[in-house]
């Protein structure tokens, strides 16, 4: 593995897509691209999971598998960051249904959110109410439909444009939009019940 | 710092030795492409459905008798109620949203949301449906649907009694015998034979046996009718072949 550290470091200024044309026939640089989104992933795995360290190290794993067996129907015209979000997404989506399913709610994210992004984004004039929430973003995260969770944190936390959300989520742009004004509408309502309660 | 978060934790590097104990390799192309193919040819054969749904509605509303519906419905509402295709309108619905669903799974499907992608079926469906409307496949789709599609076949009989009552002055069925210029001879839906009195023959009037007719007129005793106007049972049941085809008789001035 150390020797693969030093091919990938070796490889740094090779673009995404070239290190898939090259894992498709080696799949050992498919650890450079594995190395290169571990910590991305692993950050939004847990963002729209809320899942546990050990529970999200898992998903990430099968991830990768999953994207490393399908390498072949990568295609360039589209981003391999977008390609293997949207494998993320999917793989969290799928196992999100099975843990919803056996009637287990789990989100224990600790992660501080670009909140002021999303406020400045909608309305300056909810700064002030919503400076109280600072620090409860993440219980107010756990209250929002998955859908709403997921492209908040893509715009907010991984500052993805719409493009790129289109292309991980898998619905068209406006779509894209219309779910990102329904999930700061709710997530503001739910702050200020949050509010409200404490 | 940064130097640390290079370092595969373990994540990549239990992924790249999972990937290395199971021997994995990349799945080949092929499989890609051959799903990609078995979507576009599902919506291919959805667009096809669609299109012969449109080609069936198309063919309700020409073949209507609207000039009739008092006489044959009482009212224009209950005439489309009665000459709707219900039947077909749901088809379309259905294969309209199953090939928008289809689509959303193709590689760039996604991209276009349900009003495009639908409205793209809906128009593609129209213009492959007016082909077929007006080419022999349409004709052939119509007799085969009536002989063995049971919702056609009742479309079919609602018609027969509509033109099966020849008090009301309106009779249909199948040409057995001619004897142009002044007569031929018809089996009526009721298995019934007629003998038709042509009032006035147009020459262009190409009564041919085994075709069916639909016939505006008159009854003259049990067995014979006065024909006043002579229609084709369908659109591309022409009695007429001439450039009026598809439309009634010359007869229609003799009223």
């Amino acid at each position: 593995m150390f020797f693969m550290h030093i091919l990938c470091q070796d490889l740094a200024d090779k673009s995404d897509e070239d290190l898939v044309l090259l894992s498709v026939d080696n799949q050992n640089y498919f650890v450079c691209l594995m190395e290169r989104y571990e910590t991305k992933l692993l950050k939004y795995i847990k963002r729209i999971s809320g899942l546990k360290q050990e529970d999200c190290e898992d998903l990430l794993q099968d991830v990768f598998i999953k994207a490393f067996l399908n390498l072949r129907s990568f295609s360039p015209d589209l981003k391999f960051s977008s390609w293997v979000y949207r494998i993320t997404h999917n793989h969290v989506i799928s196992n999100y249904r099975k843990i919803k399913s056996r009637g287990v709610e789990v989100y224990e994210s600790e992660d501080q959110p670009l909140w002021e992004n999303m406020v400045s984004d909608v309305d300056a004039s909810k700064m002030a109410e919503l400076s109280l929430l600072q620090g409860n973003v993440s219980i107010v995260l756990d209250k929002l439909k998955i859908e709403y969770r997921e492209v908040l944190v893509l715009r907010f936390w991984e500052d993805k444009d719409y493009q790129e959300i289109s292309d991980i989520l898998q619905k068209p742009v406006n779509t894209v939009g219309t779910l990102l004004n329904r999930a700061k509408k709710q997530f503001f309502e739910i702050s200020k019940n949050y509010n409200i309660k404490q | 710092m940064a130097d640390e978060q290079k370092v595969p934790s373990g994540i990549s590097s239990r992924a790249w030795q999972a990937i290395a104990d199971k021997h994995l390799k990349p799945l080949p192309r092929w499989r890609f492409i051959f799903k990609e193919v078995i979507l576009w040819c599902l919506f291919l054969i959805f667009l096809v459905v669609a299109s012969i749904s449109v080609a069936f509605i198309m063919l309700e509303f020409v073949n209507a008798d609207w000039d009739l519906h008092n006489r044959l419905a009482g009212s224009l509402i209950d005439y489309i109620d009665m000459i709707f295709p219900y039947f077909w309108l749901i088809c379309l619905a259905v294969v309209v949203v199953l090939a928008y669903y289809n689509f959303s799974l193709t590689r760039r499907g996604y991209k276009h949301g349900l009003l495009w992608i639908s409205l793209g079926t809906v128009g593609l469906s129209v213009l492959l449906g007016s082909v077929l409307y007006f080419t022999n496949l349409g004709q052939y789709l119509d007799s085969v649907a009536e002989q063995y599609l049971p919702v056609q076949k009742l479309v079919m009989t609602r018609q027969h009694e509509l033109w099966n009552n020849p008090e009301e002055g309106l009779l249909g069925g199948k040409v057995t015998a001619l004897a142009l210029p002044r007569f031929f001879e018809i089996r009526s839906f009721d298995d019934q034979r007629w003998v038709i009195v042509i009032t006035e023959y147009d020459p262009r009037m190409m009564v041919r046996p085994g075709e069916m007719v639909k016939i505006i007129g008159r009854v003259l005793n049990n067995t014979t009718f006065e024909a006043h106007e002579i229609r084709p049972w369908r659109s591309h049941d022409c009695p007429c072949c001439g450039p009026d085809v598809g439309t009634s008789c010359g007869m229609k001035s003799l009223k």
